[in-house]
């Protein structure tokens, strides 16, 4: 009997594999429409963003590869475009560089809704250096980026003409995939506290983003696309973070289901004693 | 004389970088400005040698017949491809943005999809009771998925307030040791490359 049910319990691979694309394809096709809860961490995001009023300049730099992008892109878009709606005036920028695609359809975007191109956003474009570059970046924007993506000097733009350093910044959201990100921007932005450190980050990051932010180095943050579909919900903007959102739910739910049957099947796994035969 | 002297080109530098970062001196500050803003071009320099490195080192291997020709083929007109369209976008975005956003990125995407398989394999194979330390592991990693996914509050509003807990005590404490303890440590590793002791990075043991 406990040989049968272990049989039945012991899921090969392959079983596996299609359950979870099964599910998959089945809540894409038909979403369920699960409830979102805003969160405080998404909620404190939208507060922050809102406050924003003309005249501040916000940076938002995307820091993510391709791999990274279906959680990210949403979060780059839904920020710019919120900004936008303050009407802030938006520096974008890329500091991977597979992410300067990515602002360059962010920043068509924003025209399509009406940004002007040098007053209302401007695009940097890649931006290399790590950490050494955002300490350079922050201490002397026309020094370290002369001209922006287009070979315009930055000094004939009229939103970055009066930008010399972080000084002049309300904000800067840096929207990352990488690890050590929230260590070296809290260093680098620590000596400029009047500009607000925001960060999006992938779920798995959220972390060693949190830490940050009961010290107030990190203002507040997005985690993943759960974030992101709460901070679209509170944007009343149905981006690609919300329509991922019913996806995710069942993913996860399916994954603690594996777990509770690869649990019952390790407890009526046949134990071999000394003596028994191994095989 | 050629290994003196990147020696003292890290010592002089980091000397700077330190000293500026606490005393206000104008000039000081405008070097040590100069120095970051090189650190940029160096940055995208090294980029462009990743590049002939990797050119250098798939030729080595299909000259010695190691490397699979097939794979090293692809990967080389894939990079110089992109590289030609990057370079020339403005004259050809069509072709720039149908390589990035046509092949490039759902290969990525594609790539990293498949994790979701790894995710769920593991899931059923290696999250396991087996001890104490691994039935832990398996309640955070439980709470985790529930408390980030919606599905979780539908579940019980017990859920995401644990999952919180998880993530602002436990987890803050660990962070915060890690970090504290690596900081030391990268400020103990930093104070032997500008005083001159740590050598490796440049060959010298």
């Amino acid at each position: 009997m406990r040989d049968t049910l272990y049989r039945v319990f012991n899921l090969p691979r392959l079983v596996i594999y299609s359950i979870i694309t099964l599910t998959m394809l089945a809540v894409l096709v038909r979403p369920v429409g699960i409830p979102l809860v805003i969160g405080r961490d998404a909620r404190a995001f939208f507060n922050v963003m809102n406050e924003l009023g003309s005249g501040d300049v916000v940076v938002v730099s995307a820091e993510f590869g391709v791999p990274a992008a279906p959680e990210c892109l949403p979060q780059l878009q839904a920020i710019a475009h919120h900004a936008h709606s303050r009407g802030a005036q938006i520096i974008l920028l890329a500091m991977h560089p597979d992410g300067e695609p990515f602002v360059d359809q962010v920043l068509n975007e924003l025209i399509a809704v009406g940004a002007r191109y040098g007053e209302d956003v401007v695009h940097l474009g890649f931006v290399p250096g790590g950490e050494a570059g955002i300490a350079a970046l922050m201490a002397d924007l026309h020094g370290t980026v002369p001209n922006d993506f287009r070979g315009v000097p930055l000094g004939r733009l009229p939103l970055t003409a009066g930008v010399r350093n972080a000084k002049d910044l309300a904000v800067v959201v840096p929207i990352t995939s990488d690890a050590t990100a929230p260590e070296f921007w809290t260093r680098q932005m620590a000596p400029y506290p009047h500009a607000k450190l925001l960060m999006a980050a992938q779920a798995a990051l959220w972390p060693r983003v949190q830490p940050f932010i009961p010290t107030g180095q990190i203002v507040a943050g997005l985690a993943g696309t759960p974030g992101t579909a709460e901070y679209e919900l509170l944007l009343n903007r149905r981006g690609l973070a919300l329509a991922q959102m019913d996806a995710i739910s069942v993913a996860y739910l399916t994954f603690v289901g594996f777990i509770v049957l690869g649990n019952i099947a390790h407890y009526l796994k046949p134990r071999i004693t000394a003596g028994s035969d191994s095989k | 004389m050629h290994r003196q002297l990147p020696i003292w080109v890290v010592v002089g530098v980091g000397l700077l970088i330190t000293i500026e970062h606490f005393l206000t001196i104008p000039t000081l500050t405008a070097a040590s400005r100069e120095i970051q803003t090189w650190v940029v071009l160096l940055s995208a320099f090294l980029l462009g040698i990743g590049m002939i490195n990797l050119v250098v080192v798939s030729v080595r291997g299909l000259r010695s017949k190691k490397a699979d020709v097939a794979g090293t083929v692809v990967m080389m007109g894939g990079m110089l491809g992109m590289f030609v369209v990057t370079a020339f976008r403005e004259r050809m975005p069509a072709a720039y943005g149908w390589m990035f956003h046509s092949v490039y990125s759902p290969l990525g995407v594609a790539v990293f999809s498949l994790l979701m398989y790894a995710m769920a394999s593991a899931a059923f194979r290696t999250i396991r009771m087996r001890s104490r330390d691994s039935t832990i592991f398996l309640i955070a990693a439980v709470a985790a998925m529930l408390g980030v996914a919606p599905m979780g509050a539908v579940v019980s509003e017990h859920i995401p307030a644990f999952y919180h807990w998880l993530l602002t005590v436990p987890n803050l404490a660990g962070q915060r040791g890690i970090t504290i303890a690596a900081a030391i440590g990268t400020m103990a590793a930093s104070l032997r490359v500008v005083l001159g002791l740590e050598r490796r990075s440049i060959g010298m043991e």
